[in-house]
C-alpha cells in the first residue's frame, strides 16, 4: 500500500516545485528508505493525520534549499537564513497539503500538523512505519521525499 | 486601493503576500501570525480586507474567520491555505468567506480575489 500512498506526495510534489520554482522536476524510481531514515541537510516534516497516520519527511542539501527558496521568492539567493527555512518548510507544506487534497479524491481523507524543520547533518529519524522514498530532481539540486503512512 | 490585514504563521508566506499585494498599491496595516492576533488587530485596525491562513498556532484561521464576521459581519475576508479540502472550503464560504486561495498562488489569483472581493 505504500507505493499507492507515495504516489500522490510525488504527484503534488512536481506540481509545487514546477509552480513554485518555474522549473519542471523528473521523479526518479521509489526505493525503501533506509532504517532510521537519513535526510540531507535539511529536513522537513510534517505529520499526517486521519485516514492515513505517520509522517512526510522532505530533505534536500543546504545549497537546494537555499536555491529553491531564492526562486520561490524571486530573489537572488542569499544562503539558508530564517526567510530560506520559512520558505522551504512552506514548500513543504503545499506539497502535503495538495497530496492530502489528491488522497481525498481517493477517499482517504488526510489532515496535516505545521510543518517542522530540521537543520544538521548526521540526523538519523526512526520512523514507525518503513518508508518508501524517490528524489525529485531539479537542476539546481535534488528534493527527496520520503512518506511513512499506514491505514489509521 | 485597500488598507489590509495579512494573518499566516509562515513569515515567507507573509513576505510574498504583503510584497504582491503592495506592489499593486494596497496597504497592509497588520501582519498576525495566529488566528488570536488576527481577531485582536481586527478591532484594532479595522481593515478593508482580510487574508487568513488556515493551519497556525494558537487559533486556526476557521476559528478566526467565524469570530471576526460575528464581530463585524461586513468583515470581507479571503482564505488561503495549502490544505483545499472540499469540507474545509465550504465551511469557509459558508462562514462568509469571500474566496479561498489554495497554495501555491500566482500574484494575478491573488489581485482577482482582492478586486473581486472589494468590488
Amino acid at each position: 500500500m505504500q507505493q499507492a500512498y507515495i504516489e500522490p506526495f510525488l504527484q503534488a510534489g512536481s506540481e509545487v516545485l514546477a509552480a513554485v520554482t518555474g522549473v519542471t522536476a523528473t521523479c526518479g524510481a521509489v526505493v525503501p528508505a533506509g532504517r532510521p531514515l537519513m535526510p540531507e541537510r535539511v529536513s522537513i516534516v510534517l505529520g499526517v493525520i486521519g485516514a492515513l497516520q505517520g509522517q512526510v519527511i522532505l530533505s534536500m542539501s543546504e545549497a537546494t534549499a537555499a536555491g529553491i527558496a531564492g526562486l520561490m521568492m524571486g530573489m537572488e539567493e542569499a544562503g539558508f537564513d530564517e526567510m530560506a527555512a520559512s520558505a522551504v518548510s512552506e514548500l513543504g507544506n503545499m506539497i502535503a497539503g495538495n497530496a492530502a487534497v489528491l488522497l481525498g479524491q481517493s477517499k482517504l481523507h488526510c489532515d496535516l500538523t505545521p510543518p517542522t524543520i530540521i537543520f544538521g547533518a548526521d540526523v538519523h529519524i526512526a520512523l514507525r512505519v518503513p518508508a518508501l522514498m524517490a528524489p525529485l530532481t531539479l537542476p539546481l539540486g535534488v528534493v527527496e521525499i520520503a512518506v511513512s503512512l499506514t491505514e489509521a | 486601493m485597500a488598507r489590509i490585514l495579512i494573518a499566516d504563521d509562515a513569515l515567507f508566506m507573509r513576505f510574498t503576500l504583503k510584497r504582491t499585494l503592495t506592489q499593486a498599491g494596497h496597504e497592509v496595516v497588520a501582519e498576525c501570525e495566529n488566528g488570536q492576533q488576527a481577531i485582536e488587530k481586527y478591532g484594532e485596525v479595522q481593515p478593508d480586507l482580510v487574508f487568513l491562513d488556515i493551519t497556525m498556532p494558537e487559533l486556526d484561521g476557521l476559528s478566526a474567520l467565524h469570530a471576526i464576521r460575528e464581530s463585524d459581519d461586513a468583515a470581507r475576508v479571503i482564505m488561503c491555505s495549502a490544505l483545499g479540502h472540499g469540507n474545509k472550503v465550504r465551511e469557509a464560504l459558508d462562514a462568509g468567506a469571500r474566496d479561498f486561495i489554495v497554495k501555491p498562488f500566482t500574484p494575478e489569483r491573488i489581485l482577482e480575489a482582492v478586486n473581486k472581493a472589494l468590488a
